[in-house]
């Protein structure tokens, strides 16, 4: 009875847990690439969403909705860069991170308009049959967002590790300036990495519709949630990252379910304030805190 | 100062009274009178983000957070515990500052985004504690029938008086803004936004003035959201939620970050522009425009309308100066000669086996020696030698591996960069590290903030003697730009300077602050010959102040005209230590120089 408790709440929460991982990944790259963390990038997950169960509702075959939905966000994720971060490539950094808070609530408020406060729906991708992992009953739909994170993930790191512009990517997040000096050209890869952060988050908030539902404001909690996970591997590390996120979506689903489903925000924000009290601090003392942010902003 | 400029402060003070006074006899009737009130109560709360934000560059997304402690703590002791209602502000106002202070004094010291997201996580926390705690909070109905503001059971009248209450206390906040800003801490804000290398050069304790920041607009916050409850007569947790939060960003950005004002403005414009809204039935648009405008005036209008405001003010009172010819002619006797310390020949820094390794790198191995007081010593080496992480490893920039580093006896090896300015070394950099965002008299004012002592409190009422310290801090820093040969230059902002002006900016700073031991990154590097020279006689001016010099440096020129004592450095450790002459024919000396072969 307790065992299958345990499993009722693990796999929902590892379910989950993989919408934050591909969020957190999308925040490692871009803060690498970019120098800028991405306030917006939790919104992606609640577009992909939003967008392809309203085209569904419209008429149109999930096959077609799906990459529809996921190439508007890698250019809306594009069009971000572009239009709002390009042009102050040199501002403070404080103004730019602002600026994507900015362009999260107008992707926000568009949504409120455009789909309406109610949440939308997609049917399970194959059907809305269900399977059995010890003792816990679990949507088959389940296995498409465990299956569709693992494919992303191994695209991903396949890319990072055996492509040009992937170690391009990964000279940037290593030193900026060097790289630039051997002639990547950073502009180009920073439209790119926004793409991709943008549609890989539609593609996770998209398997998980059929699931969580999708409504017009839960962007701003994977957009956190997928923050914390990244904020473990100092923004730096995209495996931690990803790690981090699934953590951070099984601790969530199994506070929820053996505290209280009420505060279990609560206790996931806890968690991570503690984190940062210990992590930025309140154990070190002298120089060496000069050490972790020497980065100049 | 000019007479136009100082007008332009008690005049934008004079404007907003008027605009606040006269706004509810032009649209009387109890909800335009709200609506000022609302603005009002959010205008105080902007007060202190502004300063936090757009002077110090920190970055807090969940300030909502504050107005909720301040709102809850009113709605509470009045509604269930029957409190004053001042009481009850007062209060919000001590535990949204404790909050503040618990929180941000280890967050403060990481850089970067991290107090965005906390902040914000700290909102949403609260927010579900508000939601869950339904005993004490009232839960999602929220808590009810909360009186009308008093103070001391002594009502305050009808709703027209509590608007002037509330715009009161907006200027009263505003006014503690606007003291900060022209103190030694709106100069500390300044500098750590722009460079905190240099701010921590000068004796700024750089978590202090952050946390400082972090507490005030806590507080501000606090009242805001008291008063707005006391308006509203209910509190719940969707008063201050996450679009309030947004509102309150927006609203700063709106009415610029670089001015107190910029608050109190965009306060009032974001009010206006939800009423707008309200009257054309497009409350859903609000999320959408107040998310565009933040975006477009932050990449086309960063001053916002307080910076328009001013620039406008500027241009009618026709306050373009430009091109001031600047006095080469340095003045020496402008500051006076050092007194008390050491005397001459006395050791005043002993380096004592100091190690720093990066990986399998030693970059600094077991390197000892001694400055003597009164001297002028060159640290010297080729490239790559260490002496730029030996001066780091001194100036308190990175922590040593192992040895000591004493000053005038005292161990320093484990002081932070801004304790050991405290202490009276002064430091130059390499690479300019000035301020871009103040005028050079402002840059060189910095330098005095190790020898002021007005604490926050005096500077936020404006004591008498806050006044007198800054006319002090204002002469020696003219006096600093005299001896170094800018007087004209002290209204114009660095970037506006030659290259090897820019460099003299920073030598007045780091001797504005008298400080006994010099420290001098490459002072030579990016000059011409003739500005060169002058460097040279500039150094050996500061040298006949009593004032011992420290100079990592290039040219050999210089340094064998200069130096008293030459420590000459290679991959990692010291290879010789005597004076100009001595070092010159030393073979280790040439063969690290030319090489090998040179010696033979």
């Amino acid at each position: 009875m307790t065992q299958s408790l345990f499993f009722e709440l693990l796999l929902p929460g590892l379910t989950t847990g993989c919408v934050y991982a591909l969020v957190a990944l999308g925040f490692v790259l871009t803060a690498n690439v970019a120098n800028v963390v991405n306030f917006a990038q939790g919104e992606y997950v609640m577009l992909g969403g939003m967008l392809t169960a309203w085209l569904y509702a419209e008429g149109v075959p999930l096959w077609l909705a799906i990459p529809l939905a996921t190439v508007v966000c890698a250019m809306i994720g594009a069009a971000q860069e572009r239009l709002t971060l390009a042009p102050v490539r040199h501002t403070p950094q404080f103004i730019r991170v602002t600026i994507t808070l900015g362009v999260a609530v107008v992707l926000r408020g568009i949504a409120l308009i455009a789909f309406g406060k109610d949440p939308l729906s997609l049917p399970g991708f194959s059907g809305d049959g269900a399977f059995e992992i010890g003792g816990a009953v679990m949507p088959l739909q389940t296995l498409w967002v465990w299956g569709a994170t693992a494919a992303l993930l191994l695209v991903t790191f396949w890319f990072l590790k055996f492509t040009d512009i992937g170690r391009a990517v990964r000279a940037c997040s290593i030193n900026l300036q060097a790289a630039r000096l051997m002639g990547v050209k950073a502009e180009r890869l920073t439209l790119l990495v926004f793409a991709a952060a943008g549609g890989t988050g539609a593609l996770a908030g998209i398997v998980v519709t059929p699931i969580v539902l999708s409504t017009w404001d839960a962007g701003i909690s994977y957009g956190l949630k997928g923050f914390i996970g990244a904020i473990l591997g100092s923004l730096r590390s995209p495996t931690i990252a990803v790690a981090g996120g699934l953590g951070i979506g099984v601790i969530e689903s199994l506070s929820a379910g053996y505290i209280s489903s009420g505060m279990k925000d609560a206790i996931v924000y806890g968690v991570l304030i503690v984190y940062l009290l210990v992590q930025g601090g309140v154990f070190v003392f002298g120089r060496a805190t000069l050490i972790d942010g020497s980065r100049e902003q | 100062m000019s007479t136009v400029a100082s007008w332009k402060r008690p005049l934008a003070f004079a404007a907003a009274l008027v605009a606040v006074a006269v706004y509810p006899l032009i649209s009387p009737g109890s909800y335009p009178i709200g609506v000022g009130t609302v603005a009002g109560a959010m205008a105080a709360g902007t007060v202190g983000f502004v300063l936090l934000l757009g002077y110090a560059h920190q970055l807090a997304f969940g300030q909502a957070g504050f107005l909720m402690i301040g709102g809850y703590t009113s709605a509470i002791l009045c509604v269930t515990y029957g409190w004053d209602p001042f009481l009850a502000l007062v209060v919000g106002i001590l535990l949204s500052m404790a909050l503040a202070y618990v929180i941000a004094r280890p967050i403060l010291k990481l850089r970067g985004f991290v107090l965005a997201m906390v902040s914000l996580a700290i909102q949403l926390v609260l927010i579900v504690l508000a939601l869950e705690a339904v005993s004490i909070t009232g839960g999602a109905l929220g808590t009810q029938g909360v009186p009308k503001f008093s103070i001391f059971g002594l009502p305050l009248g009808g709703d027209l008086v509590f608007y002037y209450f509330v715009w009161v206390v907006a200027f009263i906040c505003v006014g503690i803004g606007l003291n900060i800003d022209r103190s030694r801490i709106g100069r500390a804000l300044k500098a750590i936004a722009a460079s905190e290398t240099a701010a921590g050069s000068v004796g700024i304790d750089i978590v202090k003035h952050k946390v400082q920041m972090f507490v005030i607009s806590a507080g501000m916050a606090s009242v805001a959201g008291s008063l707005g409850v006391h308006y509203l007569r209910a509190m719940d947790p969707n008063v201050y939620g996450f679009a309030y939060s947004l509102n309150l960003l927006t609203a700063v950005i709106i009415g610029g970050l670089t001015s107190v004002w910029g608050g109190a403005l965009g306060a009032t414009a974001i009010t206006a522009i939800r009423e707008l809204l309200r009257s054309l039935s497009l409350p859903l648009w609000e999320a959408v425009i107040m998310g565009t405008l933040t975006v477009v005036v932050l990449l086309a209008f960063p001053g916002g309308l307080a910076g328009a405001i001013g620039a406008l003010y500027d241009r009618l009172a026709g306050r373009e100066r430009k091109g001031r010819s600047i006095a080469v002619e340095p003045d020496p006797s402008a500051l006076p000669p050092l007194e008390g310390g050491p005397s001459p020949g006395e050791i005043m820094l002993e380096v004592e086996g100091v190690e720093r390794a990066f990986g399998n790198l030693r970059a600094v191995n077991k390197v000892s020696f001694k400055v003597a007081t009164g001297s002028i010593t060159a640290l010297i080496g080729p490239n790559g030698a260490g002496k730029t992480t030996l001066f780091n490893l001194i100036g308190g920039y990175q922590p040593l591996d192992d040895g000591t580093v004493r000053f005038l006896g005292e161990p320093i090896e484990k002081l932070l960069p801004s304790e050991i300015a405290e202490r009276g070394i002064g430091r130059t950099f390499q690479n300019l590290h000035l301020f871009p965002n103040m005028t050079v008299l402002e840059n060189v004012m910095c330098g005095r903030h190790r020898l002021n002592s007005a604490g926050i409190l005096a500077i936020s009422a404006r004591l008498p003697r806050v006044a007198v310290e800054e006319e002090e801090s204002r002469r020696a820093a003219r006096a600093a730009l005299a001896f170094v040969g800018l007087q004209g230059a002290e209204e114009t902002y660095p970037t506006a300077l030659s290259f090897g002006h820019q460099r003299l900016v920073e030598v007045a700073r780091a001797m504005a602050s008298s400080p006994t031991l010099l420290l001098m990154d490459e002072p030579a590097s990016g000059l011409n010959d003739t500005e060169t020279e002058r460097l040279a006689e500039l150094i050996l001016r500061i040298a006949a102040l009593g004032v011992t010099v420290l100079l990592v440096e290039h040219d050999m020129r210089l340094v064998m005209g200069l130096a008293d004592q030459i420590v000459v450095m290679h991959h990692g450790e010291k290879i010789a230590d005597d004076s100009a002459d001595v070092v010159r024919a030393h073979p280790a000396v040439i063969a690290a120089y030319l090489g090998q072969e040179a010696v033979a």
